[in-house]
């Protein structure tokens, strides 16, 4: 066990490494000189020079990513150009509500769907589940930034009892959660329900029966436990989801969080916040990913099986050998 | 001669037998129709539609939808029912440009690294173990701001972020596929590498790509409505679905049809993609239907 968890974490370091050599490609190659966009249309060319050879710009590339790395192991994400704050601090300053924001998304996403994904399964054919799924297929196909401005259209503009923008209460949270979870619900649902209908076919399912087991046992204690591990995938990439959800949504609610800042930071060409934000995003993702697989391994018995008897059969090589 | 009719009657045969399963499926032809409808709706815009899409008259600016503008007008005046018409055309050429790219991309760099494994394997499947790292909105959000604004770059930034999906449905394709008979009788008649790829695997992988790819022109006009919905897509005045919502945001106080409307024909396309991309599924692919 103790082995699958450090070769799962070894994984996840060239990955990461991966991930900010992308990011600084994509950011080194970006239109536009920084030392330009600093000072201004006014400096002079020799001011923007000197300021290109203090920021290492005139580096090779090989050089100014290995600074970057360094800077980001560090916790330096360089500084914005706009405020001259460092990035990591503007960042942490607003990256709690987001997380917040996806955290809740998710948790809705998972309150909503899994029960309703196990009643749409239960019932199946049914009025109940034919309207589940029906929901569920809107909620897929519906952008959601535009199912925020619907939402605030009705309950802002038209019933005039939710505020349409800005994060100062828990009245602020329900309509951005609404509207970022509304595809993990949908999604969730039509996951548990297909993968509960699977199990729910099986023969211990049936055995269960026969003897005589309440149908909230079987469903809930046999059943769901097995049905479990497709649905935690699901959910750990719904996470992915509502924080990109989250991005989009707070710049339709006006929240002050990491994706409105990043988007706020692309429009001032303000590249050292935006190459921050989707690294700290990318960081995040990983170690849920991580977190997802370990949780696999403790719900799934054959993952563990499968490297103890790895590492018996080692033994028995080495015996033999 | 007769051998190759044969051919051709066993791959109707198929074809037919698909459209059978297709045609019983309710929902799924429902979706096939609302897609061929937008699809027509796109490809007769310049007939149809009552005005052209920039035609601006600012003695009917923000009216209220009546019957000489059925969707109403925006603050420019323009008809808006004109404008969603035409973005029909734009939202599905993204959808199914940058989607196909993004998919023949995955689909080789899949069939490589499930094909030929070892090296290949590892570089390729690790590099989209890096691009699936960051969330598909924020690596569009990311590319778009590299490329900057425009049809192009945002066409290109959809198919980057559908890369990995579909080198990973392939891979796993391929390595079931590629140790069946049919593939080792062609090894050892002499056929080449890229011959038995393209000539054996890819006919007999072909279901869940497809699948994957009806399902994901809607993700990818979702994605790219999202990004110009950011402002870091397609400009104005081009009349895309996300860029007009983006635009009508400002409105939504009074003149709420304006939101209204390239939301909804975002929320049809998509849909018409979802039912017809599911009942694709179950008709290729009838073991999977529960």
């Amino acid at each position: 066990m103790l082995k699958f968890v450090i070769k799962r974490i070894l994984v996840t370091i060239p990955v990461l490494l991966g991930v900010t050599l992308l990011i600084f490609t994509m950011m080194y190659f970006t239109n536009g000189d920084p030392a330009r966009l600093i000072l201004g249309d006014e400096a002079t060319e020799i001011e923007v020079e000197v300021l290109r050879e203090d920021l290492g710009l005139n580096d090779s590339f090989l050089e100014q990513y290995t600074n970057y790395l360094i800077g980001v192991i560090k916790g330096n994400l360089g500084t914005s150009y706009v405020t001259g704050i460092p990035v990591s601090v503007e960042i942490m300053d607003r990256i709690g509500i987001t997380i917040r924001l996806a955290t809740l998304s998710t948790l809705f996403a998972v309150v909503i769907g899994i029960p309703a994904g196990i009643i749409s399964a239960v019932k199946q054919y049914s009025a109940v589940d034919n309207i589940t799924m029906i929901l569920a297929l809107l909620g897929i196909t519906m952008p959601n930034f535009w199912l925020a401005l619907m939402l605030v259209l009705f309950f802002s503009v038209f019933l005039n009892i939710l505020p349409a923008s800005g994060l100062y209460g828990p009245l602020y949270y329900i309509m951005p959660v609404i509207s970022i979870s509304a595809v993990s619900i949908a999604t969730i649902a039509r996951m548990t329900r297909s993968s509960m209908l699977e199990v729910i076919r099986q023969d211990y399912i049936r055995t269960s029966r026969a003897k005589g087991q309440t149908e909230f046992i079987i469903i809930f204690k046999h059943a769901l436990k097995n049905a479990l591990i497709p649905i935690i995938t699901v959910i750990g990439i719904q996470f992915a989801i509502s924080l990109g959800g989250a991005v989009v949504n707070e710049q339709v609610f006006a929240i002050p969080g990491l994706g409105k800042f990043m988007v706020d930071a692309i429009k001032a060409r303000n590249y050292p916040v935006v190459q921050g934000g989707v690294l700290v995003i990318a960081i995040m993702f990983s170690i849920l990913n991580l977190l997802i697989d370990l949780l696999y391994a403790f719900v799934d018995p054959r993952i563990k099986t499968q490297y103890q008897k790895s590492s018996k059969k080692l033994k028995i090589a080495k015996e033999e050998g | 001669m007769s051998n190759k009719n044969k051919k051709e009657a066993a791959k109707q045969s198929q074809l037919h037998e698909v459209w059978r399963r297709l045609k019983k499926n309710r929902l799924a032809i429902f979706g096939l129709c609302v897609l061929l409808l937008i699809i027509l709706l796109a490809l007769t815009a310049d007939i149809i539609s009552p005005y052209p899409y920039d035609y601006q008259d600012y003695s009917a600016a923000k009216e209220f939808p009546s019957f000489k503008h059925l969707f109403g007008t925006d603050n420019y005046g323009r008809d808006i029912l004109s404008r969603v018409i035409y973005g029909a055309r734009i939202s599905l050429q993204i959808g199914f440009i940058s989607l196909s790219t993004g998919a023949l991309a995955g689909c080789i760099l899949g069939a490589i690294a499930g094909y030929f494994g070892g090296a290949f394997d590892t570089v390729i499947m690790r590099f989209t173990d890096i691009l699936m790292s960051i969330p598909k909105t924020i690596l569009a959000i990311a590319i778009a701001t590299t490329l900057g604004p425009g049809l192009t770059n945002a066409m290109i930034a959809v198919s980057i972020s559908s890369i990995p999906n579909f080198a990973r449905v392939v891979r796993a394709s391929t390595l079931t596929v590629k140790d069946q008979e049919f593939v080792e009788a062609a090894v050892s008649i002499g056929a080449g590498n890229f011959r038995i790829i393209f000539r054996h695997i890819f006919p007999n992988i072909l279901a869940p790509i497809i699948v994957q790819a009806t399902l994901g022109v809607g993700t990818a006009i979702i994605l790219a409505a999202s990004l110009s919905f950011l402002g870091l897509g397609i400009e104005p005045p081009t009349p895309e679905w996300g860029a007009m919502l983006s635009a009508a945001r400002a409105f939504i106080r009074d003149e709420w049809y304006m939101v209204m409307f390239p939301g909804l024909a975002i929320m049809l396309t998509v849909l018409g993609l979802n039912l017809f991309g599911d009942g694709l599924r179950d008709a290729l692919d009838p073991k999977l239907k529960t």
